[in-house]
C-alpha cells in the first residue's frame, strides 16, 4: 500500500513538472466552435437580415398604417413605444451582435484565404445594416463600435453613419471587383443562398444600399443630388430577378418566414383601414386594385375591411361576419388549425430585402424632383408592373389568376395610375409605391412617410392619431425614429444617449437627421 | 518495499499468535450504566483489543465477551468516553461511562478525511448531528440545516417533491458565479450541481422547472455528523470551491462487536395550506364589462347573478401529499474491520397531482486495519431518484389556478371528444387550465448515480501519516419534458419534446503527509498535500415540435425535420499543492498557517495559478494559571483570529467567445451571446474573522460568536453591456463586495436532573453586504433568470447611483422623501420599475388620465438582506420521552410579490375589489410645473371599474412587500424510546422508538402572499439568487409525520 501512496506522489510529482501544462489546456470548447469559416457564417446572417427588418418592421407597419393591431389603442398604433422594452430595437441588436462581429470573423477568414468575393459581401451586409439601423434609429455607436474592452460608447451623428455606409460600400464594390486569389461562384455560392455565389448581383445589391443612402437626403438641400441617386439606381437591379430574397425553408419555427403561421407572430396584426381604401377604390374612386384579393383577404361577408388605426377590431369576435381576418389570409386564429398563409405570410416564401420596384421608385422620385418627368414616368410604370408582376406569383389559382390580369389591365388606366408623365404627380409615385412596398418594405414606407412628414399631400387621405388617441408622452408629435435598444443603451449607456436627448419622454418623435432641412 | 513483505510477515504471525491465545481466554461479563443517572446502556460495543471478538450489551446493559488476563477490553458507544479497561484476573467487570459532551476534546472532521481538535480550529466551525438532521424528516437534508446553524441560510426553491435548496454560508461572495458551499462526503468532494437548462436545445432560464440539487441525493439516514465550515478558511484544504464554504458530511461506519440490524420507518401527510387569495365577485372583462374572452378580471359584478358559483379552482386543486420512506441497516464488525450496509427507499406524493419523487439509496461501507500501520476506509453509494416535477412560474400549475375562472369548474378541464376544454372562444391567450397543464404535460427526470470512495491511511512511523483519497462521483440524468400541442406553451410548435441526458463524471485523488513532533511545550504538525480534480459533464440534448399523436411522449412522436440536437460538454481540470502548518504552546496558544496554489484549466495560461495563504491564531485564555481554578464558572474560553485568502477560477471555455448553431434557413454558426475576455484573472478574496468561544458553569452554557469581514474583488461576472461591444454580455473582471456578518451561537441546559432535561440551542445571525464597485464600473449587475415577471429582478447596484443617472430627479438616500431608494449598494438588492417623481419626491401623474407616471428604469426598490435571522431550539426530555421543537426567526428583509402584482393587474386579488370607489392617485401633474414651487396636486378622480387601465399603472414599486418578518413552525418533535424493562420481556428486539413528528406547522408573518420563504429559480440559478421572489412557485408545505424504529 505504501507503494500507492509513491505511485500517487511520483505521478502527481511527474504530472507537476513535465506535462500540467497539456493536461490543464483543455480550455477550448469541445462543443462549439470557436472559430469559423464563411461560408458556414454567411447563410444565418442572411437570415438574421431579414429577421432585423421584420422585427421592427411589424411596428413600422403600424405607424405607416399598413396594418394595426386587432386591439383599442396600441401603443405603436398611437404613434407611442413600449416603455422600458426591447420591442423596436431588432435592427440594432442584428447590426450590433447577430450580424455584428461574425462579419468581422468572414474578414478576417477571408484575408486569410483571399477569399475577395466574401469580404465583399460580407462588408455589403455591414453597410445595409448602418443603413437600415440608423433610418429607424438616428444616433449611433459608429466610431467606437466592437472595440475591446470598452464598456461605455459614445453616439456618432447619422450624418457619420450616412457617411460610413458609402465608405464601406465602396470598399464592398472593390472587393467584389476582384477576381483573383480564392476568388470563385462555387465558393461563395455554398454560403451565398440569395444570389448563389454571382458576384455581379452582390454589387447591384450595394449598388442599390447606395441609392437608399443618396435618396434618403432629399430633404437636405446641399446634400440631395438626383443624378447621383439615378445613376446608383441603373447600376443595381435590372428586374425582379435581381431582388435580394432571403430564403425560408419553412420546416420549423427555427427557419420558418418570421410572418408565417408557423411561427405565429402575426396573430394580433389586421390589415390596416388605409391601406384597403388606398386599393379598393375608396381614395382612387372606382379603380380596383387587382392585389388587394392577392395581398389582402375580405370578411366573411365579403366586403374588404380594415382596422383603423388605434380603433381595433370592433368585430374581433368569432364568427362575427364583419371580423376583419388576420393577415394569414383567414377568420380566426390559426394556431391550433393548420393554414398555409397568404402573400408573404406564409411560412417558405422568399423575404424580399431590396427590390427592383422598390429602386424604380426611387428613380421616379429622384428623376421627378430633378425635373425629369419622362423619366420618372418610365421608372414609375416599371416599378408597378415590376410589382403586379411579382404579387401575381403568388395567386396560383388560375381562375383568380385570369381575374387578377384581367383586373391588372383596367386597374393601369384607372385614376389609380398617372395616364402619362405630364400629368404624374409626387403623391402618384408614393402612393404606388406605398402600395408596394407592404409587408416586406415597412421600414422603407417608414422612412418616405418621414421624409414627407406623414403629408397628406403626398399620401392622400391619410388620418394621423388626433390628439385624443396619440400617445400620451408624444406631446401631440407623430414618431420619427425607433428607440436604440432598451437592454442595450437604455440600460448599460444611458449617459451617452443623455447628451443627445435619448433620454426624453418624446424622443421617439424627434426627427432624425436625414428629415430636417 | 522489501520492508514492507517483513511487517506483513511480522503481522501474519502475530495474527497466529492471537489464534493460539484464544485457548487461554474464559468469560468476562459485566453491566455497563449511564454515569449521568445509573440506567443501563444497551447497545455498548465490547471488543478485546487486537482481536475480531465482541459483543454489544444487552437491553439491561449486560454483555458477556471471552478475554485473557492482561488483554484490554474496549468499550464504546456514540455519544459517549470511549473507555479502555485492562482485563485482569476478575471475571466480573462493571463500568459507568460518561456522556461525551464534555467538548474541551471535541474532534471535529475538517479536512481530507483527517480530524482536529476543535481547540485548535482557530475559525467558526459548526457540527451538527447527523440525528438530528434524519429527526426533523426531511427528504433533502439541507431543509434540516435552516435554524440550525448560525451563518447559514437555507432557501428552498419550492414545496413540490424532489424540489432542490440553496445554502449559503456567509452570504455570497460572487455577485455571478457559484456561491453555494463546497460539499464533502468522507473527505471526497460531491456534486451539488443542478441541471442548468442552457444545455438543452431550447437553452431555457432556470426558472420554469425545478431540478433538484444532487446534494440532496445524500441519504439523511447515512449521515453520522455533519461540520460546516464557514469561512474561507476552508479554502486552503479543500480549494477555490470551498471559497463559500464548505458542508463537510461524515457517514455513519459500522460498529464493532455483534452485527446489529436497524429499521427505522415514517409515514408523512403533507398539506398546502397557505395560498394566494383571489376575489370571486368580478368576472372576466374590461372596463367593467363582462367578456368571457379577456384574460382580465375587470368584468361586470357577477356576484349578484342567480344561481351564481363559485368554485375553489386553488384549494380543490391541490391535493394531500404523502410520503414513506423506509431504512434498512446491517452493521458489525470487529476491531480490524466494520461493514455498514444501508438501504433506504422513499417515496413522496407531492401536493401537486402527478408530483412525485421516488428515490433508492444503498450505502456499503467498509473499515478495514490492513496492517497496524494500514487502514483502509471504502465506500461505495447508489442512488437512483425519479421525479416527476410539473411546470411552474408564468406557465405552471400555480398562475394557471389563480387565473383560472372561478366560477367555472377547473377539474372539468375536457370537453367530451377529450380535447382542452377552452376558456376562450379561442386559444390566444388562454393561460393554461392547472389540471390538463399537469395531467397533459410531463415534466420528469430520472437519475442514476455512484459514488465511490477509497481512503488509505499509512502510517510508516509514530511521527509521519500518508493518506489518500480517490474518489469518483458518476451520475447520469435523464430529462424529459413533454408539452401537450392543446397547452399554452406547446400551443405554437403545436406541441413539443424538450429532452436531455447528462452524464457527469467527478474525480478526485488527494494525498498528503502529515509529520508530527514535538519539544518541551510545543507540538507541532505539518502536511503537505496535493490534488488532482477532474469534472467532465456532457449533456446530449434533443427537441422536436409538431406532435403527431396528442398524448404520446416522445421524440419520435415529433415532426422530424423539426427535430434538433445539442450536444454540450464541458471539462475542468484543477490541480492544487497545499500546504499546513499547526503549532500549539501548552495547549494555550494555537497557529495555523496554509498555503495553497491552484492550477485551473478555466483561466487564460498566463493567468491560470494563484496562491492563497491564511493565518490564523488560537488562544484558549482558560489554560492561563491564574484562570485554571476557576473552570466551575469558566470552564472554557477562547479568543480566535483568522485571515485567509482564496481565488476563484472562470467557467470553462469562456476566455474566447463561442459560436453557436442556427436553426435558421441554410444553418451555420453565429457568435453566442457571451464575449471572450482572454486576460481574465482570477477572483480574489479576503476574509478576517475575530471570534470567542465561552463555556461556563461546567459547560451548562456555551457561546461561540464571530464577526467576519470578507471581500471579493476581480469578480468574474458575464455582465449586461451596450451591444456595443458586440455581444449580449461582457465577460468582465473587476469590481469589489463585501460581507460581514456577526454569529452567535448559544447553548444553555436551565434545567437538568436524573429524569428532566431541558436544552436550549439558539443561533443568530446578522449579514451586512456592500457592493464597492461592479466590474466594469456599470450601475447594476442582474440575474437574467430572476427577471420572471414584470420589470423586478435580483441585483447587485452600485453606490451613488446619482451618478449613473444624471437626467433623474436627485436620488435621496433611503428614508428621504426624495425617490425612495432601497437596496443602493447592495449585492442582495431587486431593481425594478418605479414612478416618475418630482424633485421633492411625489409621485407624477398624467394630467391626460390621472394615471402614474412610470419610471421605466432599473433603480433600486428593494433589499432582500435581512436584519437578522434566528434560530432556536429547545429540547425536553423527561425519561423515555423527548420533545423538540425548532423555531426559525426572521426580521426584516424585502420581498417582491410576484403572484400579487400578476392578480393585482388581472383583476384578480382582493386587493382590487373596491374598483367602484373612486380614486384619485397623490401625486402631482406632469403639466410643466411640476417642479415648481407650486406643483398642481392631482385633483383627476378615477373610477377603476370602468378603467381598467388603473391598476396597470401601479409598478414594480407597488408590489416589494418591506420588511418581512416570520416565526415558523420548522420541526416538532415528540418521541419515546421503549424502556429497557419493556425490552427485556423479549429477546427479538434490542432497541425500540416511536415518534410524532411536524414540519412548518405554523408561520407567524407580515407579509401578504402565501408564504414568504420561497425562491422563484431553480437551485441551477448563480450569483445571489432568487431568495426573495415570490413568483408562481409553492412553499414548502405542512406535514405530519409519525415513525418507528427497532434494532436487533
Amino acid at each position: 500500500m505504501k507503494k500507492i501512496s509513491i505511485i500517487t506522489t511520483l505521478t502527481l510529482f511527474i504530472l507537476g513538472t513535465t506535462s500540467c501544462e497539456k493536461y490543464l489546456d483543455v480550455n477550448f470548447d469541445p462543443s462549439f466552435p470557436q472559430v469559423s469559416q464563411g461560408f458556414a457564417i454567411l447563410p444565418p446572417m442572411l437570415a438574421q437580415m431579414s429577421r432585423a427588418e421584420v422585427f421592427d418592421g411589424r411596428f413600422a407597419g403600424q405607424y405607416c398604417q399598413y396594418w394595426q393591431s386587432s386591439g383599442l389603442g396600441n401603443v405603436w398604433d398611437r404613434h407611442g413605444y413600449v416603455a422600458g422594452s426591447d420591442a423596436g430595437g431588432e435592427m440594432w441588436r442584428s447590426h450590433y451582435y447577430s450580424i455584428g462581429k461574425n462579419v468581422d470573423l468572414i474578414i478576417e477568414d477571408a484575408t486569410a484565404k483571399q477569399q475577395w468575393d466574401y469580404m465583399g459581401v460580407a462588408k455589403a451586409i455591414r453597410a445595409w445594416g448602418w443603413q437600415t439601423t440608423t433610418d429607424a434609429n438616428g444616433e449611433m455607436i459608429l466610431k467606437q463600435a466592437w472595440e475591446p474592452n470598452r464598456y461605455i460608447f459614445d453616439f456618432d451623428s447619422q450624418e457619420d453613419v450616412y457617411k460610413e455606409v458609402v465608405r464601406l460600400g465602396n470598399e464592398s464594390l472593390q472587393d467584389l471587383a476582384r477576381t483573383d486569389g480564392a476568388v470563385s461562384v462555387t465558393s461563395l455560392g455554398r454560403g451565398d443562398l440569395v444570389y448563389r455565389g454571382d458576384r455581379s448581383k452582390w454589387i447591384k445589391f450595394v449598388n442599390a444600399v447606395l441609392a437608399r443612402n443618396a435618396h434618403h437626403l432629399t430633404n437636405k438641400k446641399g446634400l440631395y443630388n438626383p443624378d447621383a441617386v439615378i445613376k446608383f439606381v441603373d447600376q443595381s437591379f435590372a428586374s425582379n430577378a435581381d431582388n435580394f430574397n432571403i430564403p425560408h425553408a419553412g420546416l420549423s419555427t427555427a427557419d420558418g418566414n418570421f410572418w408565417g403561421p408557423l411561427r405565429n407572430n402575426m396573430a394580433n396584426f389586421r390589415q390596416g383601414d388605409y391601406l384597403v381604401k388606398t386599393m379598393d377604390g375608396t381614395i382612387f374612386t372606382g379603380s380596383r386594385d387587382p392585389r388587394l384579393a392577392a395581398m389582402l383577404t375580405a370578411s366573411t361577408d365579403g366586403t374588404f375591411r380594415g382596422v383603423f388605426t388605434t380603433q381595433g377590431d370592433a368585430n374581433n369576435v368569432a364568427n362575427n361576419v364583419r371580423r376583419v381576418p388576420s393577415l394569414w389570409g383567414v377568420q380566426q386564429p390559426v394556431a391550433t388549425a393548420p393554414t398555409v398563409g397568404k402573400f408573404i405570410f406564409q411560412d417558405r416564401v422568399d423575404h424580399p430585402l431590396i427590390t427592383f420596384w422598390e429602386l424604380q421608385f426611387i428613380k421616379a422620385e429622384a428623376a421627378f424632383i430633378k425635373g425629369d418627368r419622362a423619366m420618372a414616368f418610365a421608372a414609375y410604370l416599371n416599378a408597378i408592373n415590376a410589382h403586379l408582376d411579382w404579387t401575381l406569383t403568388f395567386v396560383t389559382d388560375a381562375a383568380l389568376r385570369t381575374q387578377f390580369t384581367t383586373e391588372r389591365t383596367a386597374y393601369l388606366r384607372s385614376s389609380a395610375v398617372a395616364a402619362n408623365a405630364a400629368a404624374l404627380t409626387l403623391s402618384d409615385i408614393m402612393m404606388q409605391k406605398y402600395i408596394s412596398m407592404f409587408g416586406h418594405g415597412n421600414m422603407e414606407t417608414w422612412v418616405d412617410m418621414r421624409r414627407y412628414n406623414y403629408s397628406t399631400d403626398v399620401y392622400r387621405n391619410f388620418l394621423v392619431p388626433t390628439s385624443l388617441n396619440i400617445f400620451p408622452d408624444n406631446n401631440g408629435k407623430l414618431a420619427y425614429r425607433m428607440r436604440p435598444r432598451f437592454n442595450s443603451e437604455y440600460v448599460w449607456n444611458r449617459a451617452s444617449l443623455a447628451t443627445f436627448g435619448g433620454l426624453d419622454a418624446d424622443f421617439h418623435t424627434s426627427p432624425v437627421w436625414f428629415v430636417k432641412p | 518495499m522489501k520492508h514492507f513483505l517483513q511487517q506483513s510477515f511480522a503481522l501474519l504471525v502475530s495474527l497466529g499468535l492471537s489464534l493460539q491465545l484464544v485457548a487461554q481466554d474464559r468469560a468476562i461479563s459485566g453491566n455497563i450504566t449511564n454515569a449521568a443517572d445509573n440506567t443501563p446502556l444497551p447497545g455498548v460495543s465490547v471488543v478485546v483489543k487486537g482481536t475480531a471478538r465482541g459483543t454489544t450489551t444487552d437491553v439491561d446493559g449486560n454483555y458477556k465477551v471471552n478475554a485473557a488476563a492482561g488483554q484490554t477490553l474496549i468499550f464504546s458507544y456514540i455519544g459517549y468516553v470511549r473507555r479502555e479497561v485492562k482485563v485482569g484476573n476478575q471475571s466480573m467487570l462493571n463500568l459507568d461511562m460518561e456522556s461525551d459532551n464534555n467538548t474541551l476534546n471535541e474532534v471535529v472532521i475538517t479536512g481530507l478525511g483527517g480530524s482536529q481538535e476543535k481547540r485548535g480550529l482557530n475559525y467558526a466551525v459548526q457540527e451538527v448531528k447527523g440525528s438530528e438532521i434524519l429527526n426533523s424528516q426531511r427528504d433533502n437534508f439541507m431543509l434540516g440545516l435552516q435554524g440550525r446553524v448560525a451563518g447559514l441560510q437555507m432557501t428552498p426553491t419550492s414545496g413540490t417533491a424532489g424540489g432542490s435548496a440553496v445554502i449559503q454560508l456567509r452570504g455570497a461572495g460572487s455577485i455571478g458565479n457559484n456561491n453555494q458551499p463546497l460539499y464533502v462526503v468522507d473527505g471526497l468532494p460531491v456534486s451539488n450541481g443542478t441541471f442548468g437548462q442552457g444545455a438543452l436545445v431550447t437553452d431555457r432560464a432556470n426558472r420554469d422547472m425545478d431540478y433538484q440539487n444532487r446534494a440532496a441525493d445524500i441519504n439523511p439516514n447515512d449521515i453520522e455528523t455533519i461540520t460546516i465550515l464557514k469561512g474561507p478558511e476552508a479554502a486552503a484544504l479543500y480549494g477555490i470551491e470551498a471559497a463559500n464554504g464548505a458542508i463537510i458530511i461524515t457517514t455513519k461506519k459500522g460498529t464493532t462487536g455483534r452485527g446489529k440490524i436497524s429499521y427505522n420507518g415514517s409515514v408523512s401527510v403533507r398539506d398546502v395550506y397557505r395560498f394566494p387569495e383571489t376575489q370571486t365577485q368580478y368576472g372576466r372583462g374590461f372596463n367593467g364589462v363582462f367578456n368571457p374572452n379577456n384574460f382580465s378580471y375587470f368584468g361586470a359584478d357577477i356576484s349578484t347573478v342567480p344561481g351564481a358559483q363559485v368554485y375553489d379552482n386553488v384549494g380543490n386543486f391541490f391535493q394531500q401529499g404523502a410520503r414513506q420512506s423506509h431504512s434498512l441497516s446491517v452493521e458489525g464488525g470487529s476491531e480490524k474491520a466494520t461493514y455498514r450496509l444501508s438501504t433506504t427507499y422513499l417515496s413522496d406524493k407531492g401536493v401537486v397531482p402527478t408530483n412525485k419523487m421516488d428515490q433508492i439509496n444503498v450505502r456499503l461501507t467498509g473499515t478495514a486495519q490492513i496492517t497496524p500501520k494500514l487502514k483502509t476506509v471504502t465506500s461505495f453509494n447508489y442512488i437512483g431518484t425519479n421525479t416527476v416535477a410539473p411546470l411552474r412560474g408564468a406557465q405552471g400549475f400555480l398562475t394557471g389556478a389563480l387565473a383560472f375562472p372561478f366560477y367555472l369548474d377547473a377539474s372539468d378541464y375536457l370537453t367530451a371528444n377529450g380535447t382542452r376544454r377552452r376558456t376562450f372562444g379561442e386559444d390566444a391567450n388562454d393561460l393554461d387550465n392547472p389540471y390538463f397543464n399537469v395531467y397533459k404535460n410531463f415534466n420528469g427526470n430520472r437519475t442514476n448515480r455512484t459514488i465511490g470512495n477509497v481512503q488509505l491511511d499509512y502510517a510508516p512511523t509514530k511521527w509521519l501519516t500518508l493518506a489518500t483519497i480517490l474518489g469518483a462521483d458518476i451520475f447520469s440524468t435523464r430529462y424529459n419534458r413533454f408539452q401537450h400541442p392543446e397547452s399554452n406553451a406547446g400551443i405554437t410548435p403545436k406541441g413539443f419534446v424538450d429532452n436531455a441526458t447528462e452524464n457527469s463524471q467527478l474525480l478526485n485523488a488527494n494525498f498528503r503527509a502529515t509529520a508530527q513532533k514535538s519539544f518541551g511545550k510545543f507540538k507541532s504538525s505539518l502536511m503537505v498535500g496535493s490534488t488532482v480534480d477532474d469534472r467532465r459533464y456532457e449533456t446530449t440534448a434533443i427537441y422536436g415540435e409538431q406532435i403527431y399523436l396528442p398524448d404520446f411522449n416522445s421524440i419520435n412522436n415529433t415532426l422530424p425535420v423539426t427535430q434538433r440536437n445539442k450536444g454540450t460538454l464541458v471539462q475542468r481540470r484543477l490541480l492544487s499543492v497545499l500546504g499546513s502548518f499547526n503549532l500549539n504552546y501548552a495547549d494555550l496558544l494555537y497557529l495555523n498557517v496554509t498555503g495553497r496554489n491552484d492550477w485551473s484549466s478555466t483561466l487564460p495560461v498566463q493567468n491560470n495559478n494563484f496562491f492563497y495563504p491564511s493565518v490564523s491564531v488560537g488562544f484558549i485564555f482558560t489554560e492561563l494559571p491564574a484562570l485554571e481554578k476557576r473552570r466551575d464558572i469558566l470552564s472554557y474560553g477562547k479568543l480566535r483570529f483568522a485571515y485567509a485568502e482564496v481565488g476563484n477560477d472562470a467557467m470553462p471555455y469562456r476566455t474566447r467567445p463561442r459560436l453557436v448553431p442556427q436553426g435558421t434557413t441554410g444553418g451555420g454558426f453565429l457568435y453566442d451571446f457571451f464575449g471572450g475576455n482572454e486576460n481574465l484573472r482570477p477572483e480574489r478574496g479576503q476574509s478576517f474573522e475575530i471570534g470567542t468561544e465561552l463555556r461556563l458553569f461546567k459547560n451548562r452554557i456555551g457561546l461561540d460568536i464571530a464577526y467576519f469581514d470578507k471581500r471579493n474583488s476581480d469578480q468574474i461576472t458575464s455582465q449586461r453591456l451596450s451591444y456595443g461591444t458586440g455581444f449580449i454580455f461582457g465577460l468582465l473582471n473587476g469590481g469589489e463586495i463585501r460581507n460581514s456578518g456577526l454569529e452567535v451561537q448559544f447553548n444553555v441546559s436551565p434545567f437538568k436532573t436524573k429524569d428532566f432535561k431541558w436544552d436550549i440551542n439558539a443561533n443568530f445571525t446578522k449579514l451586512w453586504n456592500q457592493v464597492v464597485s461592479l466590474p466594469g464600473d456599470v450601475a447594476e449587475y442582474y440575474n437574467s433568470d430572476t427577471w420572471l415577471f414584470g420589470n423586478a429582478r435580483a441585483s447587485a447596484i452600485a453606490p451613488n447611483q446619482a451618478s449613473f443617472f444624471p437626467n433623474l430627479v436627485p436620488v435621496g438616500t433611503e428614508g428621504s422623501k426624495a425617490i425612495p431608494v432601497r437596496g443602493e449598494g447592495k449585492t442582495t438588492a431587486i431593481a425594478g420599475w418605479g414612478y416618475l417623481r418630482n424633485n421633492n419626491g411625489d409621485i407624477l401623474v398624467n394630467p391626460s388620465n390621472g394615471l402614474p407616471l412610470n419610471n421605466a428604469t432599473f433603480l433600486p426598490i428593494g433589499d432582500r438582506n435581512p436584519d437578522f435571522t434566528m434560530g432556536l431550539q429547545n429540547s425536553f426530555s423527561y425519561k423515555n420521552w423527548t420533545l423538540s421543537a425548532l423555531l426559525d426567526i426572521r426580521k426584516g428583509g424585502d420581498i417582491f410579490n410576484g403572484n400579487e402584482m400578476f392578480m393585482f393587474r388581472s383583476g384578480l386579488s382582493k386587493r382590487v375589489l373596491d374598483r367602484s370607489t373612486p380614486y384619485t392617485f397623490r401625486g402631482v401633474l406632469r403639466d410643466g410645473r411640476e417642479n415648481s414651487d407650486n406643483p398642481t396636486a392631482n385633483t383627476i378622480q378615477v373610477t377603476p371599474q370602468f378603467r381598467s387601465d388603473f391598476y396597470g399603472a401601479f409598478t414594480e414599486e407597488s408590489f416589494i412587500e418591506r420588511d418581512i418578518n416570520w416565526i415558523r413552525m420548522r420541526d416538532l418533535r415528540l418521541a419515546y424510546s421503549f424502556s429497557t424493562a419493556l425490552l427485556s420481556k423479549q429477546k427479538v428486539f434490542r432497541s425500540g422508538s416511536v415518534f410524532v413528528s411536524g414540519n412548518e406547522l405554523f408561520l407567524i408573518t407580515n407579509y401578504t402572499g402565501a408564504d414568504p420563504d420561497v425562491s422563484a429559480t431553480s437551485a441551477g440559478t448563480l450569483g445571489i439568487g432568487a431568495r426573495g421572489f415570490d413568483y408562481g412557485t409553492l412553499a414548502l408545505p405542512r406535514t405530519f409525520t409519525a415513525g418507528l424504529s427497532f434494532s436487533f
